[in-house]
Order: structure tokens, then sequence, then C-alpha cells
């Protein structure tokens, strides 16, 4: 190769196919004032739109020149950095190479960039930085994109500093400036081996969902998000739902050195660092009718507020329209031999579920520590069932709420490979499993462990170990009473990010034991598949999953993700 | 007394600037070491200052087979004066990870803080930094190589000179009649997966051109190769493209960058847990 040293400022970036080829064009070159059009619009939103579409194709900075000719102002779309006349022809072979016909060497055409983003770092900067904008390259100061007070009648050309809508003048500021579709449709099929354990229910439960992501940003950088959730099940209409899990306004700035965030809306709060178990993340009911590990949760209408710095951060709640736990109906698995029905629901608060809960927490790092601090006062999330009769004559559990005061400590040490974590709540007013009041204390503990790069591949393992605890022991109201996790997490680190979690926790008390398995892979760029398995163990009579012991259970899914 | 300070101060400087001049004279010349450390000193003082930057990364890997996948990664780094750059790397393809987030704090001293954001929980974990010789994201690129490299998480030999042409990658005509110092770097930190490093510096801008990893057995593991660079704020220069090479498995990513955007409205509070949460 010819061995001509050149600014690297006018280097084009190539497609590396094309690249060997190209090289040879380009070669000895001076930064000059020639460009490629590779197309030319009266609409300036039609051409930025070509602008961002070519910037993708050739990979070459593109930009938007507004010209004036005798027929009024139109927009040009050319290539944005500097090139001689060599350069520029070569962008355009290369751009009828990629299906751009009507590509065109310009040699008149006003200087150009160096820097491919600067029609945004000009619209970002402030009229009295003129330090900036130099650095930026335009020969001419850019304008304000309002209409030129007087026309040139000829070229050559201004060049107005164009890009995003959101950079144009105020009139035509669309009040969206970002906005992004997101989300997964999931088809899944559940089958139960051993037969049900009261009448009506089903072995097989097939059906689809969907959680579509709509995320908005106003022009005033105002954010708005909506998720909607939806789930079909062909085994359990109680499992067909449909849920807002997330439909919020959210505001953020900067006060002094520390930052403020507001949240308005239907939002999700995870608290927590355990795997077993989240007992001070309470701020979201449990969506338990979508898997049994109560990791799901329902969304929750809430003011949230933030306030945070290099100290950490200070959030408070504001919440109401309480959320009454998913449970599954007469034909669904996973249930008591009763069905708890959301429709009989009962509060201790006379404002029933439009109770105001507040909540607050504090949270920092420091060093290798992550701490929370957390206070909920308001209506519980864990309901307690009361035997009734339904509108059938048929019985029924309601679900019974009552007003609680929750203290919880969440913190999580690392020290190497090693992650020390605790997980503590108080909570005052609850009811235990005999329907008396009881102030009760619980925790998990655990630690988890990483080797990397096993045996010389690629492949991360995680053991985890925890212990569940709670001091109503048989009083309590859950599954977690005394119980010890042993779990696993296995990366393969692969281009299909296979990965496999696995985890038994043992009942001390009654010797049962609840196996989950979970493994997803990629299969295709936008196709994933899971196989989830749940297998109940030695579940005696005592034992508060015994109503659940003939429901393990193996589930594939494949989700399209977009 | 601002008076008298100033005096002695000056008294002072009369008395060093004389001293310091000699101080080579006196001194026997520089050692290996010292060259090394120098060459990376210069390396890192050339690319501070930028304030904070985004940018767009898209990674191709290939496998033994030439068989191809994508990840499509959007990065934000801001300087920290005294500390080392906070970082936050948000994952858009695969889709199935979209929203997927990565907060790292480098540390000069200690160890890096991370923690990874899981959008379907909506959850902020803090994540062990122990796991540097890991795959990032099923790459050939381990966390160490994506981290920024620390002036003090090494120390250095200079080897030799020579030019660059020959060790720089594709699309890499800047590297043409440059003279490239080469020097070696061994990590400090015991839970790095290399024994050493080679890396070919230019003598003209201090850019780097390729980097040889030797794996702790010291067998040549991969290359790292940089081409298309571009100069930004007329000052620092950024390598559009990166190629890291596996020797051992054959198999390859590109990392190609684009949309560097500089000295833009980013702060601290970018890179809290709560920014992590809300980074879109």
């Amino acid at each position: 190769m010819p061995g001509l040293p050149r600014p690297a400022a006018c280097a084009p970036r190539w497609p590396a196919a094309l690249s060997t080829a190209a090289l040879a064009l380009v070669f000895a070159s001076q930064c000059l004032a020639d460009a490629a059009v590779f197309g030319s619009f009266s609409n300036i939103e039609n051409a930025q739109r070509e602008q961002r579409r070519l910037t993708g194709l050739l990979d070459l900075p593109v930009r938007v020149v507004p010209v004036e000719t005798a027929a009024g102002r139109i927009f040009r779309v050319s290539s944005a950095e500097e090139g001689d006349e060599a350069q520029a022809r070569s962008w355009v072979q290369l751009a009828k190479l990629l299906g751009v016909q009507d590509a065109w060497y310009w040699a008149d055409a006003p200087p150009g960039t160096t820097a491919p983003p600067v029609q945004e770092q000009v619209a970002q900067a402030q009229p009295d930085e003129p330090a900036e904008l130099s650095e930026l390259g335009p020969t001419e100061p850019p304008r304000p994109s309002a209409p030129e007070p007087e026309r040139s009648p000829a070229p050559p050309a201004r060049v107005v500093a164009v890009d995003e809508p959101e950079t144009e003048e105020d009139a035509a500021t669309p009040w969206i400036a970002f906005h992004e579709l997101t989300g997964s449709l999931g088809v899944e099929s559940r089958w139960y081996p051993k037969s049900a354990a009261y009448p009506g229910q089903r072995s097989h439960a097939g059906g689809f969902v969907a959680e579509p992501e709509l995320h908005l940003e106003d022009a005033a950088g105002r954010i708005f998000t909506f998720v909607p959730f939806f789930r079909y099940d062909a085994g359990d209409s109680e499992r067909t739902h449909f849920d807002v899990r997330e439909a919020y306004m959210l505001l953020f700035g900067d006060i002094g050195d520390s930052q403020w965030e507001l949240r308005l809306g239907v939002d999700r709060v995870f608290w927590g660092v355990a795997e077993s178990q989240n007992l001070v993340n309470i701020i979201n009911q449990i969506d338990l009718i979508e898997h049994p590990n109560e990791k799901v949760r329902l969304g929750q209408p809430m003011a949230h507020v933030t306030w945070s710095g290099g100290w950490g951060a200070l959030e408070l709640f504001a919440m109401t329209h309480h959320r009454g736990l998913t449970y599954s109906g007469r034909r669904g698995r996973l249930r008591l031999p009763v069905v708890l029905d959301d429709d009989y629901a009962t509060y201790e608060s006379g404002a029933g579920k439009w109770h105001w809960d507040a909540a607050a927490r504090y949270s920092g790092s420091f060093g290798p520590l992550e701490l929370g601090l957390s206070a909920f006062d308001g209506t519980s999330r864990e309901p307690y069932p009361r035997l009734a009769l339904g509108d059938d004559g048929a019985p029924i559990l309601a679900p019974h709420y009552v007003q609680i005061r929750q203290f919880g400590l969440d913190a999580q040490l690392i020290a190497g490979s090693w992650l020390f974590k605790l997980e503590s709540i108080h909570r005052r007013g609850a009811l235990n499993i005999l329907g008396r009041d009881e102030d009760f204390a619980a925790f998990v503990f655990g630690t988890e462990y990483s080797f990397y790069s096993v045996f010389g591949t690629a492949i991360d393992l995680g053991l985890l170990t925890e212990w569940n605890y709670d001091d109503r022991r048989n009083r309590s109201t859950n599954r977690f009473q005394n119980d010890l996790f042993f779990g696993t997490r296995i990366g393969f680190n692969d281009v299909q990010n296979a990965e496999l979690i696995g985890g038994v926790l043992t009942d001390l008390d009654h010797h049962s034991h609840f196996v989950y398995l979970e493994f997803n892979r990629r299969l295709l760029d936008r196709w994933t598949m899971h196989l989830d398995a749940v297998v109940l163990l030695n579940v005696g009579e005592e034992d508060f999953l015994y109503a659940s012991r003939r429901d393990s259970y193996v589930e594939l899914g494949l989700s399209y993700s977009f | 007394m601002d008076a008298r300070h100033s005096r002695f101060a000056r008294w002072l400087l009369g008395l060093a600037l004389p001293l310091g001049l000699m101080a080579p004279l006196l001194g026997h010349s520089a050692s290996a070491e010292d060259l090394g450390l120098e060459l990376a000193t210069e390396a890192r003082d050339s690319k501070r200052g930028f304030g904070n930057f985004t940018a767009s990364q898209e990674m191709v890997l290939r496998n033994k087979q030439g068989r191809e996948s994508r990840r499509q990664i959007r990065v934000q780094v801001l300087e920290v004066a005294d500390d080392g750059d906070k970082s936050m790397f948000l994952f858009d393809e695969p889709r199935d990870v979209k929203g997927t987030a990565f907060l790292i704090h480098g540390h000069k001293a200690s160890d890096d803080d991370q923690w990874l954001y899981l959008p379907a929980l909506r959850r902020v974990k803090r994540i062990s930094s122990a796991n540097r010789s890991g795959s990032f994201m099923g790459s050939e690129f381990a966390y160490e190589d994506m981290s920024a490299q620390e002036v003090e998480k090494y120390t250095y030999r200079y080897l030799r000179d020579e030019p660059c042409a020959q060790a720089a990658g594709a699309n890499a005509p800047l590297a043409e009649g440059l003279a490239c110092a080469v020097y070696e770097r061994f990590p400090t930190d015991a839970k790095s997966g290399y024994s050493r490093q080679e890396v070919w510096q230019d003598r003209d801008a201090a850019r780097l051109w390729k980097v040889a990893y030797y794996d702790r057995k010291g067998d040549h593991l991969k290359t790292l190769t940089f081409g298309s660079y571009q100069q930004y704020l007329d000052q620092f220069w950024h390598a559009h493209e990166m190629e890291m090479v596996n020797h051992l498995t054959g198999k390859g990513t590109v990392l190609s960058w684009s949309d560097y955007q500089f000295r833009t409205d980013l702060d601290d509070g970018d890179f809290t847990q709560t920014g992590l949460r809300r980074i879109r």
C-alpha cells in the first residue's frame, strides 16, 4: 500500500467488506469541501428520514443541507464529512452500490464537518458559547433554524444546522421527541403430570402472554411509560388476566449536587437482595397466578419521589388502590381446596382498597456494602383467608387485608467472589395462621459464591445458600417459616445467552422440598425459549404446600421480542 | 501573611528550579519500566479532559465457521477527576435483553463497583467485579477489556520501537509511516485472566494500534487491533473499529463505534442506581 499518512478526520467509516476496494479510491486525499448528494427533498422531514436511513446504511455521517434554488428551498441529503473529489465520488459509488441510484457528486458543496453528530451538538450548544461551536467545524455559525430573513437568490447554499425534528423552530416542535415500542409476545404450555387433588382441576394449561412497552419522551424531557400485560390461559379462566404493569409519568432534575425524580402513576418497584424470597419487597402485590416463585408483581398506583446524591437515595411513596393477590380459579392448580376469591375481599380500613398507604426507603452504597432501610405503613399485601360462602352458596376463601406497619432492612456485602445477603423485616398488626394479631420478625440470610470461566470454559457458575426464618414458626402464614435454600445459576456465556437456574427449598420443620429449574436460551435473533419445572417432594399433611402436593409441573415457552 | 508566603514560595521555586533541571544529569538513564509507565501515562493523559461522551457500539460476534451474530449497545462515559471513570452500557439488541443496563464506577486503587439492571423484574443488582476474565455478552472481549485501562492497574516495561503499520488493523491508513512504541503491561490484579499484554502505541498521539494478550500460562490468547481512528473536539482520538481475535478458539469479535457525542448534559446523577433504572 502507498504510505501517505492521512488525517483521520477525513477517513470514512467503511463497512469492512468494502474497505479494501474503497481504500484504493480514497487514499491520497485532503480535506476539501466536496460531497456526495444522495437525494433531494422539498420536505425537510422526508430529507431527515432519508438522512437517518442512510446514516445506518452507508455507515457514514450524513447531513441535511438546505439549498436555495430558483424553485424555492430544497433539502439535499449529503455526506457530512470533509473529503476531496475522489472521496466524494467514492461515496457516490458506494451509495449506488447500496441501491441509492440518485446519488451524485457535488463539487461546490458547503464545507462539511468532522464530527458526525455535529447537528445535535450544535442544537444543544448555547448561543453564548462560541468556543464550543468553533470545535465543531462548521465555518458558519449555526443559526437558529427559523426561516432566514433574507433569501439569497443563488447558491452557494447556506448550511443550517438541521437534524432531529426537536431542533426545529418552536412552532413546529412535535410534542413527542422520542418514542419506542418494544416488548414480547409468547406462547406457553404447562403440564401437570400428576392427577389433580381436587375435582375440576385441569392437568394442562396452554395460552399466550403479551407484554408490550411504550416509551414516550416529550420535548421538555418528560418520560411517559405504558406497559400493559395480558395473559390468556386455556386451563383456568382466573389465570386469564389483564394488568397495567406500568403507566407513569417521570420527571427528574438536579438540585445543586443532588438529583430529584418524581414518578406519578402505576409502577413497579423492586427492593431486596435475596433469591429464595424478597421479604422487604412490599410496594407491589404478587401476581401469584403467574408463577409460584412469587417474583412477578402487579402494577401499583403511586406517587414516588426520589432525592439522591453521593450519600445515597431517599424515596417516599404514597399509594392507593390496593391490589388483591391473584389466585388460581377452580380449574387451576396450585391452590387451596377452596379458592381464594378476590371479589369477596374485605379490608380492615374503612377506606377499603382506597386507603392511602405510605412508604419510605433509604438506600446507599458504602464501598462493598449495599444498604437499604425501609418503612411501610398501610394495607397488607398478604391476605388473611377467611372461609365464607360465595353468591352461589359454594364455600370460598375471602381475602382479608389488615393494616400493618413494617420496618425492613436489606444489605449485601461483596468480598471478592463472595456475596453476603440479608433481608429482615419486623411487622406489626399482621394476623397469624390462627387469625390472631401477632407481631413478628423474619429474615433471609444467605451467601452466593461465583466461579468464573470454570474448567477453562466460558461458563460461570454461581452457588447460593439461604436460610429463611419467621419467628412465628408454625403460626406463620407462608412457606418460609424455617427453610433452607440451595441454588445454582449457570451462565453459559454463549452466543445464545443460555442460562440454567435451579434451586431447592427444604422445609427444616416438615422435611418437604420445593424444587425448581429454569432454562432459557435464545433460538434466533428475536426468539427465545424457556423450560421451567417445579417439583414438590415429600409434602406432608402439616406442610403449608400440602394442597399443592400433586401440582408439580413442566412448562415450555416460546417468546418473540420486538 | 500572604505576601510572606508568596515570597517564601518564590524563594523555594528559585531553589528548586535549577535543581530540577540538573536532575536528569544526576540521575541514571530511565529504565525500561520507567519508559513503559511514561508511555501508559502519556496515553492516559491524551484522553483526559473529554468531560463525558455517549456513543453506540455494534458488536459482531463471529464463530469459527464464520457465522455471525450482532449486539447493539449504547455507551455513556463520565470522566471523574480523581478516580476511575463512570460508565454505563445499555443493551438494545438482541431484543430479549433489551433494556438491560450495566453501570460501572471505576476505581484506580480498588475494585470497581458494578450494578446490573434487570428490566424483567425492574431490579438493580450489585454484582461482584471479581469476574474480570469472563466474556462480555458472549464476545471475545472480557469484562476487563471493556473497562477503562487505568494506569495504576498495571506495571510496565518498554520493549522496542517499530512501525505502527505492521501492527494496525484494517482501515488504518493513518498508521502508515507512524512510529510505534511497543511495551508490555502486567496486570496487578490477581483476578485478571492475563499474565501480560503487549501494547503498540504510536509516538505521534499515543493512540493504541494493537494489543496482544497472553493468558496465565503465558500463551498468546488474543489479539486486539484498532482501525478507523477519528479525532473529536480537535483533540481526542477514538478508534471506530476494534477487532479481537481469539487464537485458541478461532472466534472473533468486531466492535464498531459510531455516533460519538461529547460534552452532553450527562452528570453524576445519570450514573447512579436511580439513573440506571431510568435510562432508555
